[in-house]
């Protein structure tokens, strides 16, 4: 479905997506075409095909940030910097600072203890308590979208896959899924088991890290070994299923590795080994006093950005592509999408603690069935050009790719991606400045433990 | 109580693998050679208990997550004297990963001037070396040459913890002992 407004008619567009999030739809991404219009993509509830509402930026747009949407802070961010720029109205986004007598400000990074990657926070303090963050990042930006303009699918894919590690097989599968309905195709069932599996290998890979990293930031390091143990389990897996421990190429490889007949056993046992450590911990008190009510998300923040991923169920909403709109099997295989009501890091703990249990469950599920031999797929014929949305439940949440293609079906025009981490990234600093003294930070952004890669793209 | 699982993991034994210094089919190698330029006794001697920094010059965060592998108990890098440290001052050796980016240059050169001497530079992953397929985009410097003068190249993408380990230890002249064990 498709809906366009003339220049000048900002308003009119504005108020009609305002309407739909009003309504439930979800916002999927703002991108330009090559054509130069902007649209915003958005997606009911149970819904096969998307809501595309355009405009023509002539003269500037409403700036959805200024009118109470949040999803998109990223992408207009990336618009307003291009060579030819979408002039937003209100040009600039009001920037808040925290001034007082008795506040000191505290500036952290890029450079961090221990292995991270390059941000730069800015925490204003007042004695112990946080009262302010502001988050600097643009410190390593590879412009991966730019990279994939006028390049084939095949070299397109490469970059993608190096967007960001820990989720690449996640936005292999997305940047594929839009090519695919750009062309008219749909993957056969056989295809989209193999993918279900590796995605929720990598998931699994992604949540022991993550848990990992918040235990370590308790002070505990005996879990954090356990937990890290488990990740590397799951990343020889990986090699061995799928010839690379990051699941680079795993996409157009397409086949298990022999290997898949024995692997349903050792991936049931680390499920069980990390149930095993969740329920230590949840034992620990010096664990449980860190992370209960710590970097709790205001409401009004969860309105504004609406998180996704376990950020966003840990928040009381729910979404879960692949409970939404079913792009594997997920539908044939029932799992259970957690929720958490708290917003705080002990909320984000137990999501993440549950989706590896639910991801070992899929997984146990679906390599049987996984095929074992490559299917005949992409197809080579398919039907002219066109623009599709893919969108995934990456590990970190709702990740989208819209790509326009040329003539001949073969080649990128246009690129556009809306990452979970560029989405979520904007509810730590309101969650950080809640009655947080600085010794919770850290524990804090352990629990969000987004990536700098997938918002510096 | 997490003493419980303390104990039992003594009970189980080490999981740490003996590579480089012996093989172990589990640990993968992809071939990613490391390369030494800098001759090693030219560069002050550097031994043990090295104190690594590491910084992201605009990585996918791939090469970070083998960085932390590194401490768990499958590769244990502090059983042959490497660890991390927050502080440059208190650091040994500089790791750099990612695709170097014009903003990170500047940081990446303070970093270094602020390491005592001896120390010695890792380009770790693709990225790092050459830029990888990111060479081209606006902003990338694509390599260290120039910021900083690079001891070790280790190539990969990303490079295997394995295949880091090995690259350390022939930063802190460690090669005679490598060797002696043929493993390089």
């Amino acid at each position: 479905m498709e809906m366009i407004w003339a220049a000048g008619q900002g308003q009119q567009w504005m108020d009609h997506i305002l309407e739909q999030r009003r309504r439930g739809c979800r916002l999927l991404l703002l991108a330009q075409d090559p054509a130069g219009t902007v649209w915003g993509v958005g997606r009911d509830l149970g819904a096969t095909e998307d809501a595309w509402w355009g405009i023509d930026p002539e003269g500037g747009v409403v700036r959805p940030s200024s009118a109470g949407i949040g999803e998109w802070i990223h992408q207009q961010e990336e618009l307003a910097h291009q060579s030819v720029p979408v002039r937003w109205d209100p040009p600039e986004h009001p920037l808040r600072t925290a001034r007082g007598k008795g506040i000191f400000r505290y500036p952290l990074g890029p450079v961090h203890a221990d292995v991270s990657e390059s941000l730069r926070y800015d925490l204003s303090v007042m004695g112990d308590e946080i009262v302010y963050l502001a988050l600097r990042h643009g410190y390593k930006p590879r412009h991966i979208a730019a990279l994939c303009a006028g390049k084939s699918v095949d070299d397109a894919l490469v970059l993608v896959e190096r967007m960001t590690a820990t989720s690449s097989f996640s936005h292999q599968w997305a940047f594929a899924m839009a090519v695919e309905q750009a062309r008219g195709q749909r993957a056969p069932e056989a295809v989209r088991v193999y993918r279900s599996v590796a995605q929720e290998m990598e998931r699994l890979a992604s949540h022991l890290g993550d848990l990992a990293t918040l235990a370590s930031s308790t002070g505990l390091p005996v879990a954090q070994m356990d937990y890290l143990h488990l990740k590397e389990t799951i990343l020889r897996w990986n090699f061995r299923l799928f010839h690379d421990r990051y699941l680079r190429g795993a996409l157009i490889r397409g086949v298990l590795d022999s290997a898949a007949d024995a692997a349903a056993g050792a991936l049931i046992a680390v499920g069980e080994q990390a149930r095993s450590i969740t329920r230590e911990l949840l034992h620990t008190p010096s664990f449980l006093d860190r992370l209960v009510g710590a970097g709790k998300i205001p409401a009004g923040t969860l309105d504004f950005v609406r998180p996704v991923g376990p950020v966003g169920r840990s928040a009381g909403l729910g979404d879960d592509v692949r409970a939404l709109w079913d792009y594997g099997v997920y539908d044939a295989v029932s799992f259970a999408v957690p929720q958490w009501p708290n917003a705080d890091a002990y909320s984000r703990f137990m999501v993440r603690t549950e989706e590896v249990s639910s991801s070992v469950n899929i997984i146990r599920r679906l390599l049987p069935v996984a095929p074992r031999t490559p299917p005949i797929w992409p197809a080579a014929e398919f039907s002219g050009p066109g623009r599709g949305i893919g969108v995934v439940e990456a590990p970190r949440g709702l990740l989208a790719y819209a790509v326009w293609l040329t003539s001949d079906g073969r080649q990128i025009e246009k690129l556009a991606v809306a990452t979970p981490s560029a989405r979520n990234w904007h509810v730590v600093p309101p969650a950080v400045a809640n009655n947080n003294i600085l010794q919770d930070f850290p524990i804090i952004d352990a629990s969000f433990l987004l990536s700098v890669a997938g918002w510096d793209q | 109580m997490f003493y419980w699982r303390w104990l039992r993991n003594l009970a189980e034994g080490s999981k740490t693998t003996g590579y480089p210094f012996s093989e172990d089919p589990a640990v993968v190698s992809r071939g990613g050679s490391a390369v030494v330029h800098e001759p090693l006794a030219a560069a002050g001697p550097i031994r043990r208990a090295m104190a690594i920094r590491h910084i992201d010059g605009g990585s996918c965060n791939g090469c970070e997550s083998e960085l932390q592998m590194l401490s768990s108990p499958d590769y244990d890098f502090s059983r042959v004297g490497f660890s991390y440290t927050p502080s440059p001052r208190h650091a040994d050796i500089l790791v750099v990963t990612g695709v170097i980016t014009q903003n990170m240059a500047d940081i990446i050169a303070d970093v270094f001037e602020g390491m005592p001497r001896p120390k010695r530079v890792v380009a770790l992953g693709q990225c790092a070396l050459s830029g990888h397929v990111f060479r081209a985009a606006p902003g990338v410097l694509g390599s260290l040459e120039g910021i900083v003068p690079v001891t070790v190249e280790i190539a990969g993408c990303p490079p295997t913890p394995g295949d880091i380990l090995k690259g350390l230890l022939l930063a802190v002249d460690a090669a005679p002992a490598l060797r002696k064990e043929g493993a390089v």
